[in-house]
């Protein structure tokens, strides 16, 4: 009996070291490019092998990570960050004010992280807390510091020019190995400061085709595929040993407009092709779901920014005809709109990628319904910087990620301050749209981002068209997996098999 | 033989020379601003902002006059110095070493591959011209050939992976994963070689040295080994050097459907975000192995035939 007892014992034991020994294969769309972290943190930052002074819990709020708090003095001027004790970068050394100062003051940093874009005036390590002093309030500061290119990592990770050679961070993984672009091979941290990871080995490949992650995940060559085109999803979802899991990012693809360009600087015009387009049908017909269908800009998970009091985009092609006669547009023997002898031609220009290639074709039928004849131009997304910056676009069809810095203020500040930016307005200079955000910048009160979202809803600096979603797809035996709506974190430490 | 390498290394000279200064003006040539592409490849499309590209253009001395540029890009070339990639700052030569090494060793496992395919189909349907067995060898050929790898590769994951589960679909860790992208590769080659390799061995089959074999009464297996083989070989290793600007073709294609880390995909890369020292680089790489595989063959061919030899003297 005993000896039976024993076996057993022996047997359940190596099961369950053969399980733990496994390791958890992830695939997704985005390679390694690099191993500087405005590159390519994004990855040593999902997987848990780097951390950020603050980062993003469940719920969206920005909470601290490697800091233990952050304190702003009464002028708004200078932040005191205080850091966790006892935190050890995976080669032993310790995590203190210096090492945080030497990554954040690092050229490469401050000149194409998302810190070039806070009024910085210095960085500095005093009584090992980390001080920043800014030379403007900047409230949305903490957000900042989540961001993937502000990832912290051992000063053994960088050459003599300050170059990073190593991720050496801090996280609940480990590189073992990593072969740039496409694969890098993790380990647990078996001191990592925050737990310990429940899976010991993880690796992760970098697949562009989505086909491809498609067949590995379904093959079992993978356990989670990211990025699983809706398409696949459908099939996905038929399969007994994969859990689909769809959710809501806040991804908005919309129609960055020209607001100087002839007709576009007129706001009837603007709102007729808002008007025009059918979102549930495009979100039906092409993404595959009704409710990616935007009713404004921000989608509803975008706590504290979407806001159900304003008017919500609809589709009226007979209020688009009335605004556009009110304008003095008529429509001509060929079906188009004309004034003047001239007709209403207007250019968008787009890329393949998110579908934006095929929504802008759709968009084209819908909008020649009202008479506007669209010329599309599917090229690739550097045009619309190069168009923008040269002033040649007319409409844009592009998609823009509110989470990149975790607080919507971020994106805000970037793409509608004066002079707009790539990724948003374009000569749309809204005097109250400036004072709204330079007042949220102080840290004014949040009943602003209300007034924000509704002047965005009237104006239509950019007109919203469809939301964005997430599709993961993983093995049925994974425990406690969790897909971050805001792709900071993949949650690997909790994942069981 | 000293003759046929010192050509070989003025080609391979006047390539270098060459596809350096192609792949400079072509890059130029491309539509839309160099630093944006760049930037793009960098930092991603979410990133990506007017202020970066200008940073980046500062940093690359992308705004420097462009025969300035090309002169600094010759004069690396001149000191063997191919650069470091722009995107991801590694030394080109070591990228190169890395990726290259994966596409020989999956190139080389899909050009036997297809031999062991294209030889017995080749060398049976020779000696059995226009019999049904020979029709039904055109017929292979034609199907797999008229089938673009991109769904010949698809079709085999979903047989041999996900139906029968046999081998991984796609990623490398070790030689199962080369097999769906080797035989992908090697069915494509086969299909032409088998065909090159049936007319080889019809002609050889028809001629009065085979057939004075033949009545000697010698038998098949002896005929075709002594006699056969050997000079049906010469046409057909010229035929499989032209073919190996297929497989360097072909990779492209077949690595990116399989997430094989070899170098055609860092090319396609490279273009892309016009990464223009990895591009110079991969391209004379590709050109050199070019080369050197003609110059293989060459010598194997002087081997087989050694009237070559007295001809090139």
């Amino acid at each position: 009996m005993r000896v039976n007892i024993f076996f057993k014992f022996i047997f359940l034991t190596a099961l369950a070291l053969t399980i733990n020994a496994k390791e958890l294969k992830i695939v997704g769309a985005w390679k390694i490019t690099g191993m500087e972290p405005a590159q390519s943190g994004y990855i040593f930052s999902r997987t848990q092998v780097a951390e950020t002074l603050m980062t993003v819990d469940k719920t969206g709020k920005v909470i601290p990570s490697l800091a233990k708090k952050i304190e702003v003095s009464k002028d708004g001027l200078t932040w005191d960050i205080t850091l966790r004790e006892k935190v050890k970068f995976h080669d032993g050394s310790s995590l203190n004010a210096n090492i945080v100062v030497s990554n954040l003051n690092r050229e490469v940093v401050l000149t194409k992280s998302v810190l070039r874009k806070v009024p910085l005036k210095s960085i500095e390590a005093i009584d090992n807390k980390v001080q920043i002093k800014l030379n403007s309030q900047f409230s949305p500061l903490p957000a900042y510091l989540a961001h993937y290119s502000t990832i912290i990592l051992s000063k053994n990770s960088f050459d003599t020019n300050g170059k990073t050679t190593k991720i050496i961070g801090t996280g609940a993984y480990k590189i073992k190995s990593i072969s740039v672009p496409s694969s890098v091979k993790l380990t647990k941290n078996e001191n990592w400061w925050n737990g310990e990871a429940n899976i010991k080995d993880i690796s992760y490949l970098a697949v562009p085709k989505g086909e491809s992650r498609t067949l590995m995940v379904k093959s079992g060559e993978a356990n989670i595929a990211y990025n699983i085109m809706p398409i696949s999803a459908k099939t996905l979802k038929r399969n007994p040993n994969l859990n689909t899991t769809v959710v809501a990012i806040p991804r908005t693809s919309m129609l960055k407009v020209n607001a100087a360009s002839p007709y576009l600087n007129n706001k009837n015009l603007r709102e007729a092709i808002s008007l025009s387009i059918n979102r549930k049908g495009i979100a039906k017909a092409l993404l595959h779901n009704e409710t990616l269908a935007a009713t404004q800009m921000f989608p509803s998970g975008v706590n504290g920014w979407h806001n159900t009091s304003i008017k919500q985009l609809t589709y009226d092609i007979e209020k688009a005809k009335a605004l556009l006669e009110k304008e003095g547009w008529k429509v001509g023997k060929d079906g188009y709109r004309y004034k003047n002898g001239k007709k209403l031609e207007i250019t968008l220009d787009t890329y393949a990628s998110r579908s934006l290639n095929h929504i802008a074709t759709a968009i084209k039928a819908q909008l020649k319904k009202s008479g506007i004849y669209l010329k599309v131009i599917i090229g690739d997304y550097t045009e619309i910087v190069n168009k923008h910056k040269d002033n040649t676009l007319e409409l844009g069809l592009i998609s823009r990620n509110f989470s990149l810095v975790p607080n919507p203020l971020g994106t805000l500040l970037s793409d509608y301050s004066k002079g707009g930016a790539t990724w948003g307005a374009m000569n749309w200079d809204n005097p109250s749209m400036f004072k709204y955000l330079d007042e949220l910048k102080k840290g004014g009160q949040l009943d602003i981002r209300d007034k924000i979202t509704e002047l965005l809803q009237n104006e239509l600096p950019t007109i919203p068209v469809v939301y964005s979603e997430l599709i993961v797809v993983s093995n049925k035996k994974l425990k406690n997996f969790y897909v971050d709506p805001y792709e900071l974190n993949y949650f690997l430490s909790e994942i069981k098999w | 033989m000293v003759k046929t390498l010192s050509l070989r290394i003025v080609q391979a000279l006047a390539l270098a020379l060459f596809v350096h200064t192609i792949c400079f003006i072509m890059m130029q040539m491309l539509p839309g601003d160099q630093a944006t592409q760049i930037a793009a490849g960098r930092y991603g499309a979410d990133s990506l902002s007017i202020d970066i590209a200008e940073s980046v253009s500062i940093e690359l001395g992308l705004d420097k006059p462009i025969i300035e540029q090309y002169w600094n890009s010759l004069y690396h070339l001149l000191t063997l110095n191919l650069g470091h990639s722009l995107i991801s700052g590694e030394k080109v030569i070591d990228a190169i070493t890395v990726q290259l090494g994966y596409s020989i060793y999956l190139t080389a496992i899909a050009f036997c591959l297809s031999l062991i395919i294209a030889f017995p189909i080749g060398v049976f349907t020779g000696l059995n011209a226009h019999s049904k067995a020979d029709k039904l060898g055109l017929l292979f050929s034609v199907f797999l050939k008229a089938i673009p790898p991109f769904v010949l590769g698809i079709i085999l994951i979903l047989i041999l992976s996900i139906q029968f589960t046999l081998l991984p679909p796609a990623g490398y860790e070790d030689f199962t994963y080369m097999i769906l992208p080797a035989l992908t590769l090697a069915l494509g080659l086969s299909a032409v070689s088998s065909r090159v390799i049936r007319e080889s061995m019809s002609d050889v089959a028809q001629s009065s040295y085979f057939k004075y074999a033949k009545y000697k009464g010698l038998s098949n297996r002896v005929m075709i080994k002594q006699h056969g083989i050997k000079n049906t070989s010469i046409p057909i290793l010229a035929f499989l050097a032209l073919q190996s600007i297929y497989l360097i073709d072909g990779v492209v294609v077949v690595e990116a459907i399989f997430a094989f880390p070899g170098i055609g995909q860092a090319l396609v890369e490279a273009i892309f975000s016009r990464d223009v020292p990895m591009i110079q680089g991969t391209v004379l790489v590709l050109g050199l192995l070019f080369v050197l595989i003609n110059l293989f063959i060459d010598i194997i061919s002087q081997y087989l035939d050694p009237r070559l030899k007295s001809k090139n003297a």
